[in-house]
């Protein structure tokens, strides 16, 4: 039934595998890795919106880590500076957010390529530059301070329990996402980034569907940008500037463009490695580097197309495996 | 006032005219050709009928109702449907998922709907998975379903466009060279879907073809433009002895089958 | 205003906007010339430098064998990189090539950072530090020097890609990969040669740019101002390379000194976007037409 997860059983049973493990793992973990499970919960939520935004719907956005700090500062200052239920902030950064997006839509209408991703780069400097220049609302180029917010009562203050509070956000959200690809919206979205002349005669409508894939794309990285404040206790401005939204545009493309397990997997592989390779200390980068380059020349459908290209392989080689050509 | 009109239709480029106020007229259920050779306006015809590229002038009726003002996909969802020369197929989808895009010309569910995966959507899109399956069975093609369009032949490329175009249910469907890169048999075959499509469910056919035993056994009337003027149009056998067509092809005509 | 300001800011933009036209120009060489967009060629401006502080600091030569040497050490690795590490990505769909230059830019900037633990870094200019006075104007030579420069480099290879057969030989590639192949022409020589010349582009940025700024490991960030040049200028041609960075320069160094120094870099993007929606394919561009 999910055949949007790209190749049928074989990308639903990642996504399970991935999901038990979410679930399960963090306890058995160290207290510092709670955190990391926080953060890369939240970059499957960044990763899945802008996915469907660019692995699907076709359109190139630069500028998601200013949807994360439209959502992260409104989320923080409703909660704490206006006293809002934190869970109520949450979304409000989100629609904050999807407000913008509604409005980078509109230059997605006339332009494409490079020329849209340096429109998107362009709101980006302007959100920047915006932060710095409202200090009483943003703190400024000083940042904001960030609170852990309260559940059923109790204040969510240990990295686990807040890694339990995030995790059924990020399972909905990745329902959601993988629901949208299986529905009237998600053929919308994976025609026009084929092709619009093609979409367009089949009644779908390119305005509305890019900026419906903007609008949502925006709202996931808001709920992002609202957890990741309260995860790290504090917001600072030079967290949200272009290398963060080039970070996860890596992710999709090393997890899979246009599959929800890419997201998923890209963005959780690429939360952790970094940590892993610590051990490097300053060849760290070099040596990330390198396993990126070395996963993009043997795979360069992305992660997500692992699992196949072994099947394929045992295929060859004459074990007996069921399967379609092409998948 | 005849079933789907068109009148004094022209398009420009860049100064150059594609079409210049070109007209025609098809009754409900008839299959018309529209023939001429290479840069002849055909496409650029059909192109903006469907609103992909704008008319500089005339108009377009389909049953009483003006379209030459309506967006692109408005057109299309008012009921009038179109292959491409080069498919425009989905290469990264799957046959299935291909065909299934047509399926919602005439009915969506709503985005909060998609996104939550509710009952009404999940039986949409049962329902046009259904048709979808069908519709791959009619052409031959349901042992493709989960083949990704990308790694096929012209040919069945072609057949996937027309499956998926039909989806839409459209009531003037506009076919552009849909027997390239098929080899006899298989044009026979097309052919056939054709009729059946004219005749069974009542679609009226506006086919752009280079072969012209199959136009010719195929369409009531054909129309015939060269550089980007209607020059001819009449029954397959007027045309076919008229003078001028037959200039515009210097001699290839009933040969060039 | 005085004359005497506006000519010195003149000179300082021209200069500054130089160098994006050369990052902007190695871009769209190794764009049109390959079909890769490198968004590593940042780090490629920052290994010219380190090379020329190299030959500069520890082989101690003097600023025109520095000079050369460099470029000709650029142009090697380009090749070898070409050879190496982007040949096998060639057939990668665009993305996954775009962040696998980003992975081999992030290599080389982490190599170069950790080969130079030293904290002072630069090469002496090749003018003495005084200023040139024309009247009440005060210039400074280094300013002259880039946007000369640059300028001579430009016109040679707008040059070489008329005129010479390798030159044409690459134009025939940037256009037709296949018609290339079948007239005989060493499609894979042309790669590595297109990405020399790319290279050596990037590493003269570095050179003239390291007495601007000195040389760091994050000199690399001046290809968002590249992409921007060449943006503006329509990706397509080595004028709208030149005109897209030089107004860029210009309209930056003005910017800046009216508007203030924050707003310096929302300018250039205003400028961008504005362009854009009003002619979206850059100054010099033209309409790609797609024929359904």
């Amino acid at each position: 039934m999910f055949d949007s997860l790209g190749g049928a059983g074989r990308r639903h049973a990642a996504l399970t595998v991935l999901i038990v493990v979410m679930i399960a793992v963090p306890p058995w973990l160290g207290s510092y890795y709670h955190f990391i499970a926080g953060l890369a919960l939240i970059n499957v939520i960044v990763a899945t919106g802008l996915n469907l935004l660019t692995g699907n719907a076709g359109q190139i956005s630069l500028c998601h880590s200013s949807f994360m700090a439209i959502g992260a500062y409104t989320t923080t200052y409703l909660f704490t500076k206006v006293g809002f239920y934190f869970w109520l902030a949450l979304p409000a950064g989100g629609l904050l957010a999807a407000l913008f997006g509604f409005a980078l839509g509109f230059p997605a209408l006339r332009l494409r390529g490079f020329y849209l991703a340096v429109v998107t780069l362009g709101f980006l400097e302007v959100t920047q530059i915006l932060i710095e220049q409202i200090p009483s609302i943003t703190g400024g180029v000083r940042g904001m301070q960030a609170a852990r917010p309260p559940i059923f009562g109790m204040t969510l203050s240990s990295d686990l329990s807040l890694y339990y509070a995030i995790l059924p956000v990020t399972l909905f959200g990745l329902w959601c996402a993988a629901s949208l690809l299986n529905s009237p919206t998600g053929r919308a979205f994976n025609a026009i980034r084929n092709s619009e002349a093609a979409a367009q005669t089949l009644a779908i409508p390119l305005a509305r569907t890019k900026i419906i894939a903007f609008v949502i794309a925006a709202f996931y990285a808001g709920i992002g940008g609202g957890l990741f404040a309260t995860l790290v206790g504090f917001i600072d401005p030079i967290e949200f500037g272009v290398w963060t939204s080039i970070r996860h545009v890596v992710f999709i493309i090393v997890g899979g463009l246009g599959s929800v397990a890419g997201s998923a997997v890209g963005a959780i592989v690429l939360t952790v490695l970094p940590e892993l390779l610590r051990g490097f200390k300053e060849y760290n980068e070099f040596v990330f580097g390198g396993l990126l380059l070395i996963v993009l020349i043997v795979l360069p459908n992305g992660l997500v197309g692992l699992w196949p290209m072994l099947l394929g392989r045992l295929r060859a080689f004459g074990w007996p495996i069921p399967g379609k050509s092409g998948a | 006032m005849s079933f789907f009109m068109i009148e004094g239709a022209s398009v420009v480029f860049r100064g150059l005219r594609a079409v210049s106020s070109v007209g025609l007229s098809m009754d409900k259920g008839q299959i018309h050709g529209l023939i001429g050779p290479n840069g002849a306006g055909k496409t650029s015809l059909v192109n903006a009928i469907s609103g992909l590229v704008p008319l500089a002038a005339g108009s377009i009726v389909l049953e009483g109702r003006e379209l030459h003002h309506l967006a692109a996909h408005r057109i299309a969802a008012f009921g009038i449907g179109r292959t491409f020369q080069h498919a425009e197929i989905f290469a990264d989808r799957t046959v299935g998922e291909n065909v299934m895009t047509g399926g919602y010309a005439h009915r969506r569910s709503k985005l909060y709907q998609d996104l939550l995966g509710t009952w009404r959507k999940v039986t949409l899109e049962r329902q046009v998975r259904a048709e979808a399956e069908a519709m791959l069975a009619a052409f031959g093609l349901l042992h493709l379903r989960d083949t990704f369009a990308g790694d096929l032949p012209f040919g069945t490329l072609k057949k996937i466009d027309l499956a998926r175009a039909l989806m839409a249910r459209p009531r003037v469907l506009m076919l552009d060279e849909p027997t390239s890169g098929m080899n006899n048999v298989e044009a026979q075959d097309v052919i056939a879907s054709c009729r059946r499509i004219a005749d069974e469910f009542g679609v009226t056919l506006l086919v752009i073809e280079h072969n012209m035993r199959v136009i010719m056994g195929l369409a009531q009337i054909i129309h015939v433009l060269d550089h980007g003027e209607m020059i001819a149009e009449g029954t397959p056998s007027e045309v076919q002895k008229n003078p001028r067509v037959i200039e515009a092809y210097l001699g290839q005509g009933a040969a060039h089958a | 205003m005085t004359t005497a300001i506006f000519i010195q800011l003149l000179v300082a933009g021209l200069s500054t906007g130089s160098i994006y036209a050369l990052v902007a120009l190695g871009l769209v060489l190794a764009f049109k010339g390959t079909g890769i967009l490198n968004f590593g060629q940042g780090e490629l401006v920052t290994f010219g430098a380190y090379v020329a502080l190299f030959f500069s600091a520890v082989m101690k030569l003097p600023y025109w064998q520095v000079f050369v040497l460099t470029l000709v050490v650029a142009a090697l690795f380009g090749a070898a990189l070409e050879r190496g590490l982007i040949r096998p990505l060639m057939r990668a769909p665009a993305f996954t090539v775009v962040v696998a230059t980003l992975a081999i830019g992030l290599m080389i900037k982490n190599a170069l950072r950790l080969s130079w633990q030293e904290s002072v870094a630069t090469i002496p200019s090749p003018f003495p530090d005084s200023s040139i006075r024309l009247g009440s104007i005060s210039i400074n030579p280094n300013y002259l020097w880039i946007t000369g420069c640059s300028l001579v480099i430009m016109a040679l290879l707008a040059l070489f890609f008329r005129s010479s057969l390798l030159g044409k030989a690459m134009r025939g590639v940037a256009q037709n990969q296949e018609a290339a192949r079948l007239m005989g022409i060493r499609v894979n020589w042309i790669f590595s040669g297109t990405f020399a010349i790319s290279t050596l582009i990037a590493a003269l940025a570095g050179i003239l740019l390291a007495p601007l700024i000195g040389i760091q490991a994050e000199m690399g960030g001046v290809i968002l101002k590249g992409f921007v040049a060449a943006i503006l200028g329509g990706f397509q041609s080595l004028l709208g390379c030149v005109v897209g960075g030089l107004l860029l320069g210009v309209l930056e160094t003005f910017g800046g000194a009216y508007v203030g120094g924050t707003f310096k870099d929302v300018v250039a993007f205003v400028l961008l976007i504005v362009i854009l929606l009003v002619r979206p394919h850059g100054l010099f561009g033209q309409a790609e037409a797609r024929r359904v």
